[in-house]
């Protein structure tokens, strides 16, 4: 990876990273909904360049959101982050083997699957039923592959929706 | 054409172990609620996970145990056979111990069957008589010591004049000297010695005994426990007072000496 190449995915992160403290935030009953940008552009880190720098990046979005929004689960964010990292990353390593379902498809799962660890670690010993449970985190994941998706198709020119 | 070598573990598992392990290291520094739950989830499953070599390691531990408690066993059957040797040694030894003290004294259990603790005299009714061997005058006590006598003896019930009768007289020897005394009663379980030579040196809870002087009584039943001594300089005698031996409270069994 050139130079320009890591400058450019710096600015782009410290960039995206103000972006998400500053994203508008809805309720649902009484949870805050907060779309997960970091999530998005980290979909592209490791389709474009692979495991290491997404399990990287992953982890210092992780570790600085935690440090911004919940310091008494610090570490919660930069663990499911750097695991979605390593499971973004494997997008880079089937680039030409997948079709763009299965990626889009792969790329939900991932998405579900960081929540689920994430709220199960903020939820665990708080009284919730497990379909609100299940809600929040199909919320959260739907939003932010919404949102994928809308940038992919709009901006992307050989994105990961790309057949 | 050398082979392009393989790591071992690559550097994106390499930096994913490293963050993750650095993320549960920050992770469990916390103290809030939801990671001492989490840290307790994680304990219950490591130890869900290490049960069957836990159990496979208390096999042996077990085997061991086993091992030694047959061991104990067999020391434990043996010592209860000994036991058991001193045991029927002991039931034999009693047994010619009641045969000698059935030469001296003889004597029938019975229950008492009434209570008369009102006047003219102070008795408990027992339900042996002359059909098992009871006659007048025969003393009557508990495992402690002497509880009365026989005054009226029917077929099969005796009433006993209670020591505690105030017309009651009972013959003692008491002390080192076994001087001779009069057991007279006073008030309750309480009563004085009458008679005991001032010069006879008589201490707190020294015991009497029957005399053996009278027929009624055969000697060396005990009756009372001194609980005080008094002298007095225009008298000959010591002012003993003493407490019976005998448990006349919840009277249920007495002894009669045939």
């Amino acid at each position: 990876m050139s130079k320009e190449s890591y400058i450019q995915i710096f600015v782009l992160s410290v960039v995206i990273l103000i972006g998400q403290i500053f994203i508008p935030a809805f309720n649902y009953h009484k949870f805050k909904i907060v779309p997960d940008i970091l999530i998005i552009y980290l979909t592209y880190i490791g389709f474009y360049h692979g495991r290491f720098y997404a399990i990287i990046l992953g982890f210092i979005f992780g570790i600085t959101q935690d440090f911004i929004t919940q310091v008494e689960l610090l570490g919660a964010m930069a663990f499911t982050k750097s695991a979605l990292g390593f499971g973004l990353g494997t997008l880079a390593l089937y680039r030409n083997i997948w079709r763009g379902h299965i990626r889009l498809l792969f790329i939900f799962l991932m998405y579900l699957l960081h929540f689920f660890i994430y709220f199960f670690i903020k939820f665990n010993g708080v009284s919730i039923s497990i379909p609100m449970y299940l809600q929040v985190i199909l919320i959260h994941s739907l939003l932010s592959f919404t949102i994928l998706f809308i940038i992919d198709r709009s901006f992307m020119k050989h994105g990961v929706t790309t057949k | 054409m050398a082979r392009p070598r393989v790591p071992f573990i690559n550097k994106d598992v390499l930096a994913l172990l490293l963050t993750l392990l650095l993320s549960i290291l920050l992770l469990f520094t916390r103290t809030s609620p939801q990671i001492q739950q989490l840290k307790f989830q994680l304990s219950w499953l490591a130890s869900t996970i290490a049960y069957p070599v836990t159990w496979y390691n208390e096999i042996f531990t077990i085997r061991e145990e086993n091992k030694l408690l047959k061991n104990e066993l067999i020391q434990l059957t043996l010592m209860n056979s000994e036991l058991e040797s001193y045991h029927k040694e002991n039931q034999r030894l009693k047994e010619m111990l009641n045969f000698t003290q059935n030469k001296s004294l003889n004597y029938i259990s019975a229950n008492v069957v009434n209570h008369n603790f009102g006047l003219p005299a102070q008795s408990i009714t027992i339900d042996v008589g002359k059909e098992e061997g009871v006659e007048k005058n025969l003393t009557v006590m508990d495992e402690n010591g002497l509880l009365g006598k026989t005054i009226q003896v029917g077929a099969h019930a005796a009433l006993t004049q209670l020591i505690t009768d105030k017309n009651f007289r009972v013959s003692v020897r008491i002390g080192e000297d076994r001087a001779l005394g009069l057991f007279i009663p006073t008030h309750g379980k309480f009563g004085i010695l009458e008679g005991v030579r001032k010069s006879m040196p008589l201490n707190e809870g020294e015991i009497a005994y029957t005399s053996g002087i009278s027929e009624i009584y055969p000697p060396n039943i005990p009756v009372a426990r001194v609980v005080s001594v008094k002298r007095d300089e225009n008298n000959p005698f010591q002012h003993v007072v003493v407490e019976l031996v005998g448990s006349l409270e919840n009277l249920d069994y007495v002894f009669v000496i045939l």
